[in-house]
Order: structure tokens, then sequence, then C-alpha cells
């Protein structure tokens, strides 16, 4: 049951009732019927040994010949064809007697495979002049008045079809109602399922809403045999939280003592007097908070469940706008932020600090004081537009820019390594950013253009 | 101008105290937080230096305290990520601007030098008041042109005056502002200092750059051009 129809457990469930619930239905049915029928034919039996007892009751020899009343006291015995017969052989066959009923029956119902025993009774069915007729017959000796002995054979037979009429209407209802019970059994059988596997369908429901940080954790009303699974996983996702705040800890710890060296080396020396130290200060620099940043990006990029929040785009852009604000207040920029209300960030808030600081950052530096940002959401992406009026990035110098983690070594002098990590958190995040020159409008200097897939991928 | 640094590395923090006091502040600083909270609550400062990550009260909440208390000189944090998650954390509690370590020196500078502007309300760094004009960036004065020759706390008295021209400053703001704490306040250094400038700026005592309030201080006379 590999299959993909198979691949559900409400469809393996219901597939294997669907073939298991007929045999149980067939098997059901066909041992009721065999055991009604019989019994109806013990009951025919009965009936038969009760009219035979009646013929014997009144069976007489009279010189050697048997001698019933001419009318009988069951009246079907007296009727031609009135499906109760009664007839009496000798031992070897010959006819003795036969009730008015019988006198149209052409064969005989002397069985001459059934031997000949003193006592003993015998049920059968014969098909006689195309009529099949129960048989019960009973094998006497008469012992006459003058200590003779005649062996004879009583048979009495009745028709069989009413009782085969009876059977039948009795299968084809037990059919009918083994059919609506079954038809019944699936549909039971598919609410119990449902409502059986809908903890499952609940933890389906929860772990997406874990993944777009509608919650933080499972909940704990789980049954008892899913729970274990459900606790582990909490006890798992908080792990891993701390695990990774953990390491965020130690790269910015391992980035504080890096740098406050780095920080003291360079108060010491004079940029002007010795530029070479200097110039290779800031590399160093720039490589470490590359490689850190990256570093922390990656256990991000591979907590898969990672902690993903919420984040209002407008909010956090009106945040970087209010600081940006005060600490370039000598130039002035006018903000415009027309990021939609409803557009919002899964994932981390630093990271999208990180990205909209970097490049908001650049924009206020390059531009000539007006700044930007708007968002548009489409089926797959949520992009945000960062725009400037500065002179814009050349043609040439766009890839370097945009060099997907480019190496913190080869960034060029004064670049800085914010556009970096900026384009090193987007992509973990699966996302894309893209650089224009606004040709027109009063804001015509770069345009950065960062693009959220609206879908996290895993 | 009296500026506080608060830097729990001490090898970075004198390496920096020894640096601006060079230039044109009178530095106190503290290697923790639970100091420089003290420090900053005690003392008018026209500036602070504060580091992000420091023992005892860290620099976001030290911030947050002072802002709680009215205390509104402006403050610069050095940060050694350099996430932005760290500046807008620390422009939110209340600093005015930030530099990731490591910086240069000249940087910090500057970067000072607009933020102590910027608070006395001068949008330029260039201050014109008739044939006087003060560069607070170069740290130059010109009068008619010709540059005056001033010594340290000649000129970051002049400039304390002419960045606070709408008001008295008494002598003890002065000291306070412009000396170390363990100044002496009895001595007469000020009224020899003011002296001096006038001398040195008023030659012909035409231009009488500042007024001597009798028992209550000084106040730069002089209106700014725009």
């Amino acid at each position: 049951m590999q299959g993909a129809a198979f691949n559900s457990l409400l469809a393996r469930f219901i597939g294997a009732s669907l073939l298991l619930l007929p045999v149980f239905i067939f098997v059901i049915g066909g041992l009721l019927v065999h055991a009604f029928a019989h019994s109806q034919n013990n009951a025919e039996r009965e009936k038969l040994q009760a009219q035979l007892y009646t013929i014997l009751s009144v069976t007489e020899i009279e010189n050697q010949r048997v001698v019933l009343p001419e009318a009988l006291t069951e009246p079907r015995f007296n009727n031609q064809n009135s499906g109760l017969y009664s007839i009496i052989y000798g031992i070897q066959g010959e006819e003795l007697w036969r009730s008015a009923s019988a006198s149209l029956l052409s064969q005989s119902l002397f069985d001459p495979s059934n031997p000949f025993f003193v006592g003993t009774h015998s049920f059968s069915q014969a098909n006689i002049d195309n009529i099949t007729l129960n048989r019960l017959s009973h094998d006497i000796e008469w012992i006459s008045e003058d200590g003779t002995s005649i062996p004879l054979r009583v048979i009495v037979s009745s028709d069989n079809s009413p009782l085969a009429a009876e059977i039948n209407s009795y299968r084809n209802r037990l059919w009918q109602w083994l059919s609506a019970m079954g038809v019944l059994l699936v549909a039971v059988q598919m609410a119990i399922m449902l409502w059986g596997l809908q903890p499952l369908k609940r933890l389906s429901i929860q772990l997406r809403d874990l993944q777009q940080s509608k919650i933080q954790g499972l909940d704990k009303n789980y049954p008892k045999e899913i729970q274990p699974v459900t606790e582990s996983f909490n006890a798992i996702l908080i792990q891993e939280k701390q695990q990774r705040e953990r390491y965020r800890n130690t790269m910015s710890d391992l980035a504080h003592s890096l740098k406050t060296p780095l920080a003291l080396i360079q108060s010491q020396i004079n940029q002007q007097q010795m530029p070479i130290i200097s110039e290779q200060l800031d590399r160093i620099n720039q490589i470490i908070s590359h490689q850190l940043n990256r570093a922390v990006i990656r256990v991000n990029r591979h907590a898969s469940l990672a902690h993903t929040d919420k984040i209002s785009v407008k909010a956090t852009a009106t945040r970087l706008i209010k600081i940006l604000d005060k600490v370039y207040t000598e130039k002035n920029i006018s903000f415009v932020n027309e990021i939609a209300k409803e557009h919002y960030f899964f994932g981390d808030e630093a990271d999208l600090l990180e990205v909209l600081g970097n490049i908001l950052d650049n924009a206020c530096k390059y531009g000539r004081g007006h700044v930007a940002i708007h968002s548009t959401l489409n089926a797959s992406y949520l992009v945000i537009s960062i725009c400037d009026n500065g002179p814009g990035i050349p043609e040439k110098q766009r890839s370097i820019v945009l060099a997907r983690g480019a190496r913190g070594d080869t960034a060029q002098a004064g670049q800085g390594i914010g556009l970096s990590v900026a384009v090193d958190i987007i992509s973990s995040y699966g996302g894309g950013l893209e650089v224009n020159n606004n040709g027109e409008g009063h804001l015509s200097g770069a345009c950065f253009s960062i693009s959220f897939p609206v879908v996290q991928s895993p | 101008m009296r500026l506080l640094l608060i830097e729990d590395e001490p090898q970075l923090r004198q390496s920096l105290q020894q640096f601006l006091s060079k230039t044109d502040y009178s530095v106190d600083s503290a290697g923790d937080g639970k100091e420089g909270l003290y420090l900053g609550s005690e003392h008018p400062y026209d500036v602070g230096v504060i580091d992000i990550g420091l023992p005892e009260i860290n620099g976001i909440d030290l911030i947050k305290q002072l802002r709680a208390q009215h205390i509104d000189f402006p403050i610069l944090i050095l940060t050694a990520r350099g996430h932005w998650e760290d500046k807008v954390k620390g422009l939110e509690a209340g600093a005015d601007d930030y530099l990731v370590k490591p910086f240069h020196n000249e940087e910090l500078r500057a970067r000072l030098n607009a933020l102590t502007r910027r608070s006395k309300g001068h949008a330029s760094p260039v201050l014109c008041y008739g044939s006087l004009v003060l560069n607070t960036a170069s740290k130059q004065v010109l009068v008619d042109d010709a540059e005056l020759s001033l010594t340290q706390y000649e000129y970051n008295t002049l400039e304390y005056l002419a960045l606070n021209h709408q008001r008295v400053i008494s002598k003890t703001e002065l000291t306070e502002h412009l000396y170390d704490q363990d100044f002496d306040l009895d001595s007469n250094v000020i009224e020899v200092l003011i002296g001096r400038l006038r001398k040195k700026i008023d030659r012909n005592g035409l231009l009488k750059p500042i007024a001597t309030l009798r028992g209550q201080g000084y106040r730069f006379a002089l209106e700014k051009e725009s």
C-alpha cells in the first residue's frame, strides 16, 4: 500500500474495510441462509413425520392387502395434487397403496438405493414429474393377526416449492438488510475514523500555524497516543531555540572580543600617518563582521521550523525611519513610507531590521534628501522597494554590489559590508535583491527591490 | 565641553579619553554602567559616549534611565556587533547617534562635534557673528578673515559661550563644562581666561563679544547671522 492513493490513513482504512466488509457480509449471509434452510427442512421433516404417523394409525392389513379409509383426516391427502402425498410400497418397490392426492403422480417415490431396515426413517428429496418433493420414508414390519410379518415402506412426501419460496424470500430479505447494514457500517466507520483522526488533523493545522508563527508551541491536550510526539516536539522546539540563542550569543561575544582590541588599535593610530595599517584594520574588521554574520545566518537557515514571527513591515520601516531621521538630522531627509499595513514578513525581526536598515542607511547616505519605501504583494513574492534621489549605481558596479555572498575581503573600499549582509539574509529566506536606477521623477537615484517569497520554503 | 565616556575595556577607555581630552573635551570616564549612571545623573555633561555592552547596567538600560530622569545631553553609542537591532534599540532608548567598533578617532570626533552643536540648536558647523566666525568643525576662529591663535581652553570657553549664546553662563557652569571633575572651583582661572579671550578677539574694544553680568556670569553678546 505504497501508492499515492493510499498515502492517506483515511484512504487506507476505507480501502481495507471496502475490501473486507463484502467478504464478511457474504460469509455471514451464506451461513445464515444455510442455517435457516436447515431448520426449515427439519421442521418439514417433523411435519412429514407427524403425517406419517397419522397414515400408520389408520393403516390396516386385510387379506394381505393394505387398507386405509377412503377419506383421511388430513384433507390434503384426499385432494389431487394437493402437494402432500403418501404411497405405501412393499419390500420390492411394488405399490400397495396410494393416497388420492398422489393418483396423478406418474413416477414411483420408491428409492431402491435406500436399503430396507425396519424402524428407520430416511428423509431425502426427489425430483418427480419436474417437481421437487420432500420425501420421508419409514420402513416397518407389519405383524398381521395371523402372525405373518409384512414388510412395508411408508412414504410421505410434500411439495418443496412453498418451502423453497420461503427460503428464497428469506434470502432476499437477508441480503437487502445485510447490504444496508454494510453501507451503514462503512459510513459509521468513516465517521468514527474522521473523529479518530481529528487530533492528527489538528496537529497538522497547528504545525502550519507554528510555521507561520501564529502559535509558539503545540497544545498539551492531545490524546495520550499522540502526546509523547507533541511533547517531544515542543521540547525540541524549545531546545532548538535555546541552542540558536546560545549560538548567537557566542557569535556576538566573539564579535565583541575581536572588535574591542581592533577598536583599541584603531584608536591608537593616526589615519593620516599610517594609512596602510588603518586600511588593513578596516579589512580585518570587515572580514570578521562578514563571516560572523554569515555564520549566524547559516545556523538560522538550517532551522526548518526557525522561529518565524509575523512582522509588520510597515512598523519595522517606521522604526528605522524614525532613528535614521535622528542620525541624519543634518541632511533633513524627507521619508515617504508607503508600505501597505497588511504586508507582513515571516521570519526573524532582527533579520528584517538588518536588511531594511542597511539599505535605508545607504539611501540616506547617498541620496540627496529624498527616500521612499513602498511594498507590493503578488501571488508568490512580497516586494519592498527602497528608492533615493542620489546619483544611483552605475551598471558595472551593480553586480559587485549584489554579488551573492560576496567575500568580505573582496569588498570595495568604502562600500561597507552592509549590502552583502543584506544579500546573505535575503537569500537565506529564498528571496532576492535587485537594483535599478530610477530614470525619472524626483526619485531618480538607486532603487533597491527586495523580494521575499510569500510562502516560506522550509 | 564636558564629555561622559563609559567603556568597559580599560585600554580602549584610556586611549579614547586621551584622544578626546587632546581635542576639545574635558572627559569623565566610567568602566561600568553603574558608575556611568551615577556620573551621568550627578554632573551636567554636554555629550556622552556609551558602549552598549557594559557590565552592571547595559548601555541601553543606562540610556533609558538617564532619559527617564530628563537628562538629555546627546549620546553616541558604540556597538561591537554593528547589528541594526542593537542600533535601533540604542537609538529608541534615547541615544542620538551610533558608531560601530572599530572606528576612526576622527570619525568619532566629527560625530561628537555635530551632536554637541545640534544639541545647542545650531544647524551648521560654521557660526557667523559679523566679523567673528567660529568653525566648530575645524576648531578655527576668524576675526575679519584672519585666524586667531587660541589655546585649547580659550577656544573651548569661546565655543561653549557661543553655542549657548542665548543664556547667561555662570562661572560654575563654565568650570563644570570645561574642566575635569577635580578642578578647584575657587580659582580665578575663568576670569583670567575670559580676559585673555576678550583681548585676543576684540583688540580695538569695538566688538564686545562677551558681556559680564555682575554676580551671575557671562553671556555671549553677539547676534548670529543666519
